[in-house]
């Protein structure tokens, strides 16, 4: 401390006192009505880039939430159409064994015949879905339906859509493509239940006939196991987009967390800090005027 | 012995003395709040005895002195200078503070950066729609805009500080040439034995201000006239010549070089010294930004050129590469336009080779994790090398401010120091009012009375 205290020095002290506890207010203020502690990056630097990283993590999570539930959202599309498969091909083994039966005479079994061969619309409608413009079992080629009008297959060398639904995570296949369940090694399941369709009407020879009907009940089994094994493959699927979105909500509630933690200011410590700041600049302002208002000795000898 | 007329010598003494302690006290409350005033006193001495006299002959007045610690001032200069560069790199960098605060907010850089590649995530579930094809050329073109905006207001920063140093090169210009006059009007009254105190107190002013500006040092001569020199002892005052400060436009920006006599000026502290540094800080961010637009731009075309668009045609650049081959920056980032025509360009078919890797787009959406990229001799995510980015300001700007809080209180200590030997004190003027008026009173009645035993003699003799 200076030992001469002059006009001066005593002017640039309280300047000095006033901006400092000015600015403490200002800070203060800013805290509560924006309610974070950090307003800029140079209130606190390596908060503010934790912030930002913890923000850019949520916005993955959240990325990865809806393509979470947008795959999960085909998987149960394609579960059920997988399962009114299962029960036509079921429904069409059930017709083929009854036409083996002994008690199959020639008007059953052209009945039979026809059931199978009306199986086809039904068929080509539900390999043809579509969930709003994708073609459900249409995988990688979404230009075509994988099966024409006349029955053709075009699904050939569609693969399976792959979607990441988590970070680090393998990606999930969002649906099972047509040539898994409706093709085989001689065909595809339209040429199966034609052919099936004419083994049932059969030949005069009731060997041959029997045993072309037991073949075309063998390949709608393989038909069966194949779209069972999709299933399968569904079901997993869909467990892990459940149980990636109950990861993810949780990361996203506990980013949240931290993010605030980070930046947001205590509302109550900054409300007291706001009271106090705005008393010492209150008092700052007072113990100046009552140091600038005393009488000097001029003011005294007058 | 006796009254004779040396008392009225004396006396006559008296008054002058005490008139003059007046005047000057009244100099010192005139100038109580002028920067730079030294306070004054009036330096007197008994005036011995004439002849065979046994009392001496009065008071003699010696002159009037000015209280100056050249410690105190050399000091103050310093630490002004130091003031100077701390408030000037804090003021010009306080916009780049703003120009990354709400960075994750919309609008900001990192939530462009997050949006750009959650489009491509989206794609990823949805590779046959055109609409989300639409929004990813949309975010890319929303990313290049905020890269864009947050270089402009970098680029701004830097053109205002640059004119800030030129305006502070010219005012350097004019208090040096006020030194170089100051200089010659001193040495000039000092030689003739008038008094020059109240032209030291502006020169010692100037001299403080070039300090704020420069960091110059002053040294004066037996002849009273002071040389300023820059940090590296090159005068840019040297008793009545100034010299000049020069801006220099330097390419490849145009950016202010100061010369001095056709040389490179050395200014080792002040004002120009901290908005130099704050170019040199802010050029460090536009090169920061500049690298991570580029390796953003890279990457992404490297895996998107891997691809097909919707049609099965080969994939293109995402982001387009500059004109004439020119490095990709902040400024020039831009969605290719054939994208921007015809959004079904944009990839999103599956890897290539692999039977369970996903899609292009879900390897474009995760390069903002991705660890490996690289920018500015740094390695890690974009989001990650974008937050040190924000960090590098946000610390500069700190660090500015809060160098210059503790400066200030050095500065307001220096100051102090340096007005405990020349500031005014009203209560010591007054004093000193006091003390003269009444020495003036005495000195009045002394004559008066002297007067009297005067006529008495003289009329003894009638």
């Amino acid at each position: 401390m200076p030992i001469r205290i002059t006009d001066s020095s005593n002017s640039a002290r309280h300047a000095l006192q006033a901006a400092g506890a000015r600015r403490k207010l200002d800070e203060a203020q800013e805290r509560v009505s924006s309610g974070r502690s950090i307003n800029r990056p140079s209130d606190d630097p390596a908060g503010a880039a934790t912030v930002l990283r913890l923000r850019t993590s949520q916005a993955e999570v959240e990325g990865f939430a809806r393509s979470a539930a947008e795959v999960n959202s085909a998987l149960l599309t394609s579960d059920t159409a997988l399962d009114s498969y299962e029960q036509l091909l079921d429904r069409a083994r059930t017709l083929l064994g009854q036409a083996v039966s002994d008690v199959a005479n020639t008007a059953t079994k052209e009945a039979t015949a026809t059931q199978i061969e009306g199986m086809r619309d039904a068929l080509l409608q539900l390999a043809n879905q579509q969930s709003g413009n994708r073609y459900v079992f249409g995988g990688t080629k979404q230009s075509a339906p994988p099966f024409a009008a006349d029955g053709t297959f075009q699904g050939a060398g569609a693969l399976s859509q792959f979607v990441q639904i988590e970070l680090g995570g393998a990606p999930v296949a969002n649906g099972v493509v047509a040539t898994d369940i409706f093709t085989d090694e001689t065909g595809n399941i339209v040429a199966a239940l034609a052919d099936a369709a004419t083994a049932v009407r059969g030949t005069s020879d009731p060997a041959a006939d029997r045993a072309g009907v037991r073949a075309a009940i063998d390949r709608l089994r393989g038909f069966a196991e194949r779209t069972s094994v999709a299933r399968v493959r569904v079901g997993v699927g869909l467990g892990a987009t459940e149980a990636a979105a109950d990861r993810l909500g949780r990361d996203k509630f506990s980013l949240e967390e931290r993010a605030q933690r980070v930046e947001s200011a205590d509302l109550a410590e900054s409300a007291i800090a706001l009271a106090e700041s705005s008393r010492a600049v209150e008092a700052t302002l007072q113990s100046i005027g009552q140091v600038s208002n005393r009488r000097t000795l001029l003011d005294i000898i007058g | 012995m006796g009254v004779n007329f040396s008392s009225f010598e004396i006396g006559r003494r008296a008054l002058r003395a005490s008139q003059l302690g007046l005047t000057v006290a009244g100099q010192n409350i005139a100038n109580v709040s002028t920067a730079g005033y030294a306070r004054q006193s009036v330096q007197l001495s008994a005036a011995p005895a004439t002849g065979t006299g046994l009392v001496g002959s009065g008071v003699t007045v010696d002159g009037v002195r000015a209280f100056r610690d050249r410690f105190a001032e050399t000091r103050l200069q310093s630490e002004t200078a130091t003031s100077g560069r701390l408030t000037a790199r804090r003021d010009a960098l306080a916009p780049v503070d703003a120009a990354f605060a709400d960075s994750d907010q919309p609008g900001g850089l990192q939530h462009a950066l997050n949006g750009f590649f959650n489009s491509f995530r989206d794609l990823e579930a949805h590779p046959d729609s055109v609409p989300l094809r639409a929004s990813a050329v949309a975010a890319g073109q929303r990313l290049a805009a905020t890269f864009g905006a947050t270089r402009q207001r970098l680029a701004d920063v830097r053109r205002e500080t640059n004119a800030a140093i030129a305006d502070s090169a010219a005012q350097t210009g004019a208090l040096a040439r006020q030194v170089a006059e100051l200089n010659g009007r001193i040495a000039s009254a000092e030689a003739q034995g008038a008094p020059a105190s109240e032209l030291r107190d502006q020169r010692g002013e100037a001299v403080k201000q070039l300090a704020e500006l420069t960091g110059a040092r002053a040294t004066e001569a037996a002849d009273g006239r002071l040389t300023v020199t820059l940090a590296d002892g090159r005068p840019l005052v040297v008793g009545d010549k100034a010299s000049e400060l020069e801006c220099v436009p330097t390419p490849p920006e145009g950016l202010n070089t100061l010369m001095l006599e056709g040389l490179p000026a050395a200014i080792g502290d002040g004002r120009l010294r901290g908005l130099a540094e704050a170019l040199t800080e802010t050029g460090g961010l536009i090169i920061s930004l500049d690298g991570l637009a580029a390796s953003i731009a890279d990457r992404v075309n490297t895996l998107h050129t891997s691809g097909t668009g919707l049609d099965g045609s080969p994939g293109l650049n995402f982001f387009a590469p500059p004109a004439g081959g020119a490095p990709t920056t902040a400024a020039n980032l831009s969605v290719s336009a054939a994208l921007v025509a015809d959004p079904r360009l944009v990839v999103a078919s599956p890897v290539v080779g692999a039977t369970s890797a996903g899609t292009v787009a879900g390897q474009i959406a995760n390069l903002l994790s991705d660890g490996a990229s690289q920018a500015g001799g740094r390695t890690g995510s974009f989001s990650s090398l974008l937050a040190s980015v924000v960090t590098d300001a946000g610390a500069g700007v700190r660090a500015a401010d809060d160098a210059l809080q503790t400066q200030q209180l050095i500065l307001a200590q220096a100051q102090a120091q340096r007005d405990s030997v020349s500031g005014v004190s009203l209560d010591e003027e007054a004093i000193n009012l006091l003390q003269y008026q009444k020495a003036y009173e005495a000195a009045a009645k002394f004559l008066r009375i002297a007067d009297e035993m005067t006529q008495t003699i003289l009329s003894l003799g009638q």
